[in-house]
């Protein structure tokens, strides 16, 4: 084949596969110089975006099982006279029972080894968890408060007491217990209280007197102060492999 | 590249697991021998940062075990781990990438990458339920290289691998050995034997033996049959 | 020695993007391939880097194949091939369109050896590398596909 011929082929060729140009190179180019220059930073997440990835993998079933009992509390407000408040004092425990386990989950399915030797370890995961469930929580909480007869600072603390007391609760039983047992134990807890809550509504309706109002304040102070170091504790222990 | 142990303690109540280890480990591939209750899986739970030691120290670098950077850098196959209840193979992967620190999208090219090196990319979007021992102990093993790891610290790796799975995995560590350090135990000498570069063993805690594997001049199995009636 | 990232970024782009027909997938790919090798010591230190990286492309669109249904996109692909050349004046334009004609005759991994030798300008070393064959049969079979392909120009112009 003629040298010529063969050139005009080639060129031939090179026009005819010349393609479409890419638009990303530049782009990709300048991310992978700066790969270069810092070799153990390829792109990582922050702590915020860690804490968007928790919420993705929440179980839906807390999202639904938290929908369910926010929807009980106020169908079953429609058939007690007066009573939204005994409702949601009644329904609360449960939603503190979810957020407990919900957050103590790689426990429970065996997952915390892994999770421990991660970079962004177990505790940061369960943190977050109760971070992000506990102040949905709390924001159910304060929306019926407020939407609630009486003063709606006497309601919070209504509610903070059952929702604290079944925390405290939950969290003793998952420290010292593991997987069903743990379950069972923090469902009962949640179930004692809803009943606790539901005589004091009912057969107890003076206690929720104004003039009681610093009684309960001081039981919230210290339901508080004892779930708050309880859940340091137990914070603590997801520092470390210990429910063996 | 050097993981330092200096003295490490593990002393329970009643019970020292752990009896004043040190090592100083460089890459290559690291086999730890010893009998069940030996202390193996509380010196690499130590070596991940997931046990407090009582006593000494482990630095990789410099880096103390108890940072993140440290963590960051470690890559660690439990012997036994769960899972969550509905996850696939490709949802546990992509969420302990993220744990691990990896963007998404360089997590899902590295969740690719690693499911068809353990050969699982047909598994990945079936539950980890219906994974059989060595399906999910594959997946284990890919999820110890997701953050491409210096340190790599596998407890009984290979327990449920037929023989074909062990080949790869032998193969697998032979390529990670060149830059990372790479710690497996197993209390099957004939594992170790081909994969080993150096040798160690616990007995009670001590590390009782510690040699390179082309220094030990006969079979592995009688080595350790011996150290072990030693006392 | 590694290569010119730039310069192989176009090349391996064209390679996928005529194995592909689809600009976007062409250049999801072409950046993963890059990604997967960089990140890969082999690739670093090994002698072919180039038979390598095209090896990569090559898996990673048989892949987008199996992924996506089964179509035949040959046909397609050979629709691309000469619309995007800047078509200036007839007589290139009639050239274009014989060879295209010609270029159809071939196989799909004839055509792909042109691509790679030629417009590519992939070293006969490293293609030698990337297809498991000799240098000799690198240069044999190129000059033969292009034999064939003036061959058929003269066939399609003789018409």
């Amino acid at each position: 084949m003629k040298q010529e011929n063969k050139k005009r082929l080639v060129r031939e060729l090179k026009r005819i596969y010349e393609g479409p140009k890419p638009v990303g190179k530049q782009a990709f180019l300048a991310e992978m110089r700066e790969r270069e220059e810092n070799p153990l930073n390829w792109p990582k997440i922050g702590r915020g975006h860690m804490l968007a990835v928790q919420l993705r993998y929440i179980s839906k079933g807390v999202w639904a099982l938290s929908l369910v009992i926010f929807f009980t509390i106020l169908w079953s407000s429609r058939y007690v006279e007066e009573d939204l408040r005994w409702a949601v004092c009644a329904g609360i425990p449960f939603l503190g029972m979810v957020m407990i386990l919900e957050s103590f989950r790689s426990m429970a399915c065996g997952m915390e080894e892994l999770e421990l030797s991660c970079r962004f370890s177990l505790k940061n995961v369960v943190l977050a968890r109760m971070g992000i469930l506990g102040c949905g929580n709390l924001l159910l909480l304060l929306t019926f408060a407020v939407f609630m007869e009486g003063r709606w600072a006497c309601n919070v603390l209504y509610f903070l007491f059952p929702y604290l007391l079944t925390c405290f609760g939950c969290l003793l039983a998952t420290r010292r217990l593991r997987g069903r047992e743990g379950l069972y134990v923090c469902a009962g807890i949640a179930a004692a209280v809803s009943c606790l809550e539901s005589w004091i509504n009912n057969s107890c309706k003076w206690m929720l007197e104004a003039e009681y109002g610093g009684f309960w304040f001081l039981a919230v102070g210290v339901i508080l102060a004892l779930t708050v170091r309880e859940g340091f504790h137990m914070i603590e222990k997801t520092e470390e492999l210990i429910w063996n | 590249m050097e993981l330092k142990v200096d003295r490490l303690t593990k002393q329970y109540k009643n019970k020292i697991a752990v009896d004043r280890v040190s090592l100083k480990l460089t890459p290559g591939i690291y086999g730890l021998l010893g009998a069940n209750g030996a202390g193996k899986t509380t010196l690499m739970r130590m070596l991940c940062g997931i046990l407090t030691p009582t006593g000494g120290s482990i630095t990789l670098d410099e880096t103390d075990v108890s940072t993140e950077e440290y963590r960051d850098r470690l890559g660690y196959l439990p012997q036994d781990f769960g899972y969550y209840p509905n996850f696939t193979g490709w949802d546990f992967l992509m969420y302990l990438a993220a744990l691990k620190g990896l963007e998404k999208e360089q997590a899902k090219r590295r969740c690719r990458e690693l499911l068809e090196l353990v050969s699982l990319t047909s598994m990945e979007k079936k539950k980890i339920k219906t994974y059989s021992g060595g399906m999910k102990q594959r997946l284990g093993i890919a999820q110890a290289l997701l953050n491409r790891p210096k340190l790599l610290v596998l407890d009984e790796p290979t327990a449920g691998l037929d023989p074909k799975e062990r080949i790869r995995f032998r193969k697998l560590m032979e390529q990670m050995a060149t830059d990372c350090i790479v710690l497996l135990s197993t209390h099957i000498v004939s594992d170790v034997e081909q994969i080993a570069d150096t040798i160690l063993i616990m007995k009670d805690g001590q590390l009782i033996y510690e040699k390179p594997r082309e220094a030990i001049q006969e079979a592995l199995e009688q080595l350790y049959m011996r150290k072990f009636e030693e006392d | 020695m590694q290569p010119d990232l730039e310069e192989q970024y176009d090349k391996i782009y064209r390679y996928c993007y005529f194995k592909l027909g689809n600009p976007q997938l062409a250049e999801d790919i072409t950046q993963e391939t890059f990604l997967r090798c960089l990140e890969n010591r082999r690739f670093q230190r090994g002698g072919h880097p180039l038979a390598y990286l095209y090896t990569v492309a090559k898996n990673l669109c048989i892949d987008e194949y199996r992924r996506k249904k089964p179509r035949d996109l040959q046909p397609e692909l050979l629709e691309t091939i000469g619309t995007e050349a800047a078509q200036s004046g007839e007589e290139q334009l009639l050239d274009a369109i014989t060879l295209k004609m010609a270029l159809k005759e071939l196989t799909e991994q004839e055509r792909e050896m042109i691509l790679l030798r030629y417009v590519n300008e992939v070293p006969a070393a490293e293609l030698a590398e990337h297809y498991g064959i000799s240098r000799f049969t690198v240069y044999r079979e190129t000059r033969k596909i292009l034999k064939k392909l003036e061959r058929g120009i003269k066939d399609e112009a003789g018409e």
